[in-house]
């Protein structure tokens, strides 16, 4: 270690050190502030960095007990201790105990009390509960309100160690024990500490004198004056760690989402985007979900209270939709469902359960063709909330309208989006059900680590949902869980997490994002 | 969707061959069952299934008959669908009589016999879970459809189904060891307590007496306990169906029909009066026109597959003709008898295509060029949330449904204008968020432990009511587009948050100018909005009232904006 590497701070704390007769003395750290002018807070920054160099070595001298009066002792200072009030209430003759409790707020503090004086013999309790005095108030309590006076009004601390014994011990009564909240005084203990230079390190008077003119800082003034010419700077130890800057930074979550957006906008796909609310009509109707349907219950889906229902219907092609529903003159050919269609349903309103109410809603209102349309949509289920399902959630899903398009483009479109997205090569098809769409598919993909896992549905639109929205060309359709792919990448098992407010959580999210590489995009 | 529960040696019986259960998640493929838990240390499993519209796989029994391609079991044929035919040929008075009575209640009742099985405990097991899944899913927890099973040898036929009165009629019902009235079952009885409640309204209910006059049962609630429960060890069983739809009640006994049959039963259709009469099992003869060309599309192929007809034949498919109308193409396809899904022509192209093998076709990209965009919106968010994270602030995403006193009491502001949801699963998430403030103040309440300073923000979607057209009836619901910011620590000062919402206005060319405002939760005196020119407040930012801050449990002084992003546009 060269002296050159100091720091005027360090230099100002050794000096004390190199000039004492005793090479290896120990000086405290307020000795070492008078020695060598610097304030406390200095010399404590200044010590720990000679500390890390290896150049000083600390010891801990002794443990100091600080005594500061609790809000309940400068109460018992200012008003009385309650044995004192007690004592003084008695001067006037004996009181009954009820009397006496009810001088205080907590009669326990009145039991306690008086239970102690009755000890000392400072009074008696006679017939029906009476208390007369039948002494002098204890000697303790003289003292403690003389130490509570003292305590109160010294201007430097005053050390517990510092007491007679018999002090001490009349003071550990009435401490405040750790999580109580009653007390009159509070102990704070701290250590006082002393250095002296590590024998291992030889520095000495003259390295640091020699090191006196070497230039700290760059400053304007210097720039401007020139004044560097011919000196030498002293060198930083750059090994020191730096402060860190508090940082910004984007919701690793929403990052993500935003990574899927710039990969479906890639992939030629455009936004679409929507209310939170949604009529049965878009949400489920449009998309041939029957009425009766079992998720269309009460105990699937989040109905609002008002409005209830909208009784806007501009736009909608209910006549066509309740048609194909019933099987009666349907724009397609198809035995429908067969039940009697009810539009005042249709009308109710609810927060959007699936994002698929956004590509019904693009599928009515003239898409481009060919045309491909992605949401990235906040949804709704009513869902008890637990790990695995949060109350609301996003869901990533789009159409492809082609002509020509087929269910093997379906299945290279879920190819492509696996790899894209979720960065897999290996997936399954599995044949699936969806009352939208026929066929209908589930794609599997397989993880390194996790193995084969879901990553969502898709299918061909039925013709009961197409043409009734005057949609006749093929249109494919994908949705996919990006919630449980994000909790991978994240490294979260609590689908809550992604939704969380606490910060701590926040910042492991994204470091865990930034180590993760297995289940990104390629 | 159906969970089925069953042992493998049991589904390897029916299918009369070997299974691996390493490879039954695949298997499963063909009935889109999906292989959930299997123990091989008793056998047992666990399978879901995904198709809700096809009851007929919710049994082992409907798994193992898909996997056979649909055929029966060699020596065990569904010769019930002759015999059903000749059942209507011979007319004559129906086995189950339906009295006029039962009309609004619960009109229809179809049944069958089966003689000559043996159920075994599995069996059992396994007729009573499908019974139980296809009354409560298809038959919509018995509203829709209610299914009853009983002992054959204690039932002397003609039968008759009729409705009667609730307070006078009685008998003991299962699980009880007095008579009750219809009524009191209702009342007490666990089943007529679950299920009493679909007759309600209706001064007449639904009872099923035999020959002797002998109650059989309350449906859709109840069997009678003389009428016995089925054992293991019966031989001959009786199954009914009721409700309203009587191709609904067909197919369920025509599913548990083949069930039966499965299991070695010989099942005799039993006519029920009405009009027209019910013959069930019977095959209900549902024909779907497949137009030649339609198989192409659908696989992206230049023609037909050559083998569509042989591969529909081995799912199970009975019969495919070509059709003899004029100018007619294509095929006739006849629907599997335990089958009503159905609907049109790409139904019957998907099962061809799982019979294939999802996997064995070619996957192609799609072919045309199309223009990939963001939300307009996205742009805009992007850019803001980049500004606002450059200044040193931590992004946040909360839930949008909140409790309601998070956004009115804790807010100090007022209900009126809260979205509510009608049905909340609880009351954390019973309101539809109107500002995100809530959820910023709720993280920092959660955040003391984490090293200060705190600097947050969120942007997001929120909601409130609007005002109702012409003052009158339902107010609509309004979207709204917010920004929002906390930030938090030992001297956070209004003016540095209004710093960083001033760069935003900026980032954003918008130049505002804030007036004092007195706005909860706010401090009065600390408080501003900015207003656009048609005088909407497009942002309010302001310090924290310490009486909210310890409504929110925060011991740090802390300052809040938030932005109408729609208004500052609008600006």
């Amino acid at each position: 270690m060269s002296s050159v590497a100091l720091h005027p701070l360090e230099r100002a704390i050794l000096r004390p050190f190199l000039t004492s007769p005793e090479a290896d003395a120990y000086l405290s750290l307020p000795e070492i502030a008078r020695l060598s002018g610097l304030e406390a807070s200095q010399v404590q920054m200044g010590v720990e960095w000679l500390k890390a160099k290896s150049i000083l070595h600390e010891r801990v001298d002794r443990l100091e007990t600080v005594l500061s009066l609790t809000e309940g002792g400068e109460e018992a200072r200012v008003r009385g201790l309650p044995e004192e009030v007690i004592m003084e209430a008695l001067s006037g003759g004996p009181r009954d105990m009820k009397d006496l409790r009810e001088l205080f707020p907590d009669p326990s503090i009145a039991s306690k009390a008086i239970g102690a004086l009755k000890e000392s013999g400072a009074i008696r309790i006679g017939e029906g509960g009476l208390v007369h005095r039948s002494g002098d108030l204890p000697e303790g309590i003289g003292r403690l309100r003389r130490l509570l006076e003292e305590i109160a009004g010294s201007a430097s601390p005053i050390l517990l160690e510092a007491l007679s014994k018999e002090d001490q011990e009349l003071l550990e009564l009435y401490q405040r024990r750790r999580g109580k909240g009653k007390g009159l005084l509070r102990f704070d203990e701290r250590t006082t500490k002393s250095c002296r230079l590590d024998p291992g390190c030889r520095i000495t008077e003259e390295e640091i004198a020699s090191a006196e003119g070497l230039l700290g800082a760059v400053t304007p003034e210097m720039l401007m004056h020139r004044s560097w010419e011919g000196r030498s700077f002293r060198p930083y130890s750059l090994e020191t760690p730096p402060p860190r800057p508090s940082t910004g930074r984007l919701h690793p979550y929403r990052e993500f989402l935003d990574e899927v957006r710039s990969h479906l906008v890639r992939l030629g796909f455009a936004e679409m985007t929507g209310s939170l609310v949604e009529p049965e009509f878009w949400n489920m109707d449009a998309l041939f979900i029957p009425q009766t349907h079992p998720a269309r219950n009460i105990h699937d889906i989040y109905l609002l209270s008002e409005p209830r229902t909208t009784s806007d219907i501009d736009g909608w092609p209910l006549d066509a939709v309740a048609r194909t529903h019933e099987g009666r003159e349907a724009p397609t050919e198809t035995r429908g469902w067969r039940q009697s269609f009810d539009p005042d349903q249709s009308r109710r309103l609810l927060m959007r359960s699936q994002g698929t109410a956004l590509s019904a809603r693009t599928l009515a209102g003239l898409p481009e063709i060919p045309g491909k349309y992605f949401a990235i949509a906040r949804c709704f289920r009513h869902d008890q909330v637990d790990a695995t399902h949060a109350v609301d959630f996003f869901q990533a899903e789009g159409i492809v309208l082609e002509e020509g398009a087929s269910f093997r483009t379906l299945l290279g479109l879920l190819a492509l989006l696996a790899k894209e997205i979720a960065g897999v090569d290996r997936v399954h098809y599995k044949p699936a059900y969806f009352p939208f769409t026929e066929p209908s598919v589930e794609l599997h993909a397989h993880h390194p680590v996790l193995g084969w896992m879901e990553l969502g549905g898709a299918g061909l639109f039925r013709p009961e949902v197409t043409r009734p929205l005057g949609v006749t060309v093929p249109v494919i359709a994908w949705g996919m869980g990006i919630d449980r792919m994000a909790m991978f990448r994240l490294g979260l098992s609590d689908i809550r997490d992604l939704f969380t407010g606490d910060l701590s959580t926040l910042a492991a999210m994204a470091r865990s994002e930034e180590h993760s590489r297995a289940w990104s995009p390629s | 969707m159906p969970t089925l529960e069953g042992h493998f040696d049991d589904l390897q019986e029916l299918l009369a061959g070997r299974l691996s259960p390493d490879e039954m998640d695949r298997t499963l493929d063909a009935v889109k069952g999906e292989w959930k838990q299997f123990d091989p240390g008793t056998g047992r499993f666990k399978i879901e299934l995904n198709d809700t519209n096809r009851p007929d796989l919710w049994s082992v029994e409907g798994i193992a008959r898909q996997l056979r391609g649909g055929r029966p079991r060699p020596g065990h044929p569904y010769g019930f669908l002759e015999k059903a035919d000749l059942r209507k040929r011979k007319g004559g008075g129906p086995e189950i009589r339906i009295d006029p009575s039962t009309g609004t209640v619960r009109p229809l009742m179809g049944g069958f016999c089966a003689r000559g099985g043996r159920l075994g405990a599995e069996g059992l097991v396994q007729i009573i879970g499908t019974q139980e899944r296809l009354s409560e899913l298809f038959g919509r927890k018995r509203a829709d459809l209610a299914i009853g099973v009983y002992p054959l040898d204690r039932i002397v036929f003609p039968l008759t189904y009729r409705a009667c009165d609730p307070g006078t009629t009685r008998f003991v019902p299962l699980g009880a060891d007095r008579a009750m009235t219809l009524a009191e079952i209702v009342e007490t009885h666990p089943k007529g307590r679950a299920y009493g409640g679909l007759l309600k309204g209706h001064p007449a209910w639904p009872v099923l007496f035999d020959a002797r006059e002998t109650i059989l049962s309350f449906p859709p609630v109840i069997n009678a306990l003389s009428s016995g429960e089925v054992t293991p060890e019966d031989d001959g069983l009786f199954v009914e169906a009721t409700g309203f739809d009587p191709g609904r009640i067909l197919l369920v006994l025509n599913i548990l029909a083949a069930n039966l049959t499965d299991r070695g039963y010989e099942v005799e259709p039993l006519m029920a009066g009405g009009i027209p009469p019910l013959v069930a099992p019977a095959s209900p003869g549902t024909v779907v026109h497949v137009p030649s060309g339609l198989p192409a599309r659908v696989l992206g192929a230049d023609k037909d597959p050559s083998d569509f007809v042989e591969t529909l034949l081995d799912f199970g498919y009975p019969q495919i003709s070509r059709p003899t109308g004029d100018g007619k193409s294509g095929w006739e396809v006849l629907s599997p008898f335990t089958r009503d899904d159905l609907l049109g022509a790409v139904d019957v192209v998907e099962d061809y295509l799982v019979a294939k093998g999802y996997d064995s076709f070619e996957p192609v990209l799609p072919k045309e060029f199309t223009r990939g965009r963001p939300a307009p919106r996205q742009k805009i968010e992007s850019r803001l949330r980049q500004a606002v994270m450059a200044m040193g602030y931590q992004e946040l995403l909360s839930n949008i449904l909140t409790g309601e006193p998070l956004v009115t009491e804790r807010l100090g502001r007022e209900a009126g204008a809260v979205v509510r949801i009608d049905n909340p699963a609880s009351l954390q998430f019973a309101v539809v968020r109107p500002s995100l403030l809530a959820g910023l103040l709720a993280a920092e309440a959660r955040s003391g432990r984490a090293p200060y300073p705190h600097r947050i923000f969120e942007v997001g979607e929120a909601m409130r009511l609007g005002t109702a057209s012409g003052g009158e009836g339902d107010r609509p619901t309004k979207d709204l587009w917010l920004m929002a910011s906390l930030l938090s620590h030992p001297q956070a000062s209004v003016s540095e948050l209004q710093g960083v919402l001033e760069m935003v206005f900026e980032r954003m060319d918008r130049t505002l100018v804030i007036r004092a405002a007195d706005l909860a939760p706010y401090l009065p005196g600390r408080c501003g909005a900015y207003v656009n020119n048609s005088g909407e407040t497009v942002a309010t930012v302001g310090e924290i009232h310490p009486e909210f801050l310890d409504r929110w449990g925060i011991r740090m002084p802390t300052v809040c904006f938030e932005i109408d992003l729609e208004a500052l546009l609008a600006s």
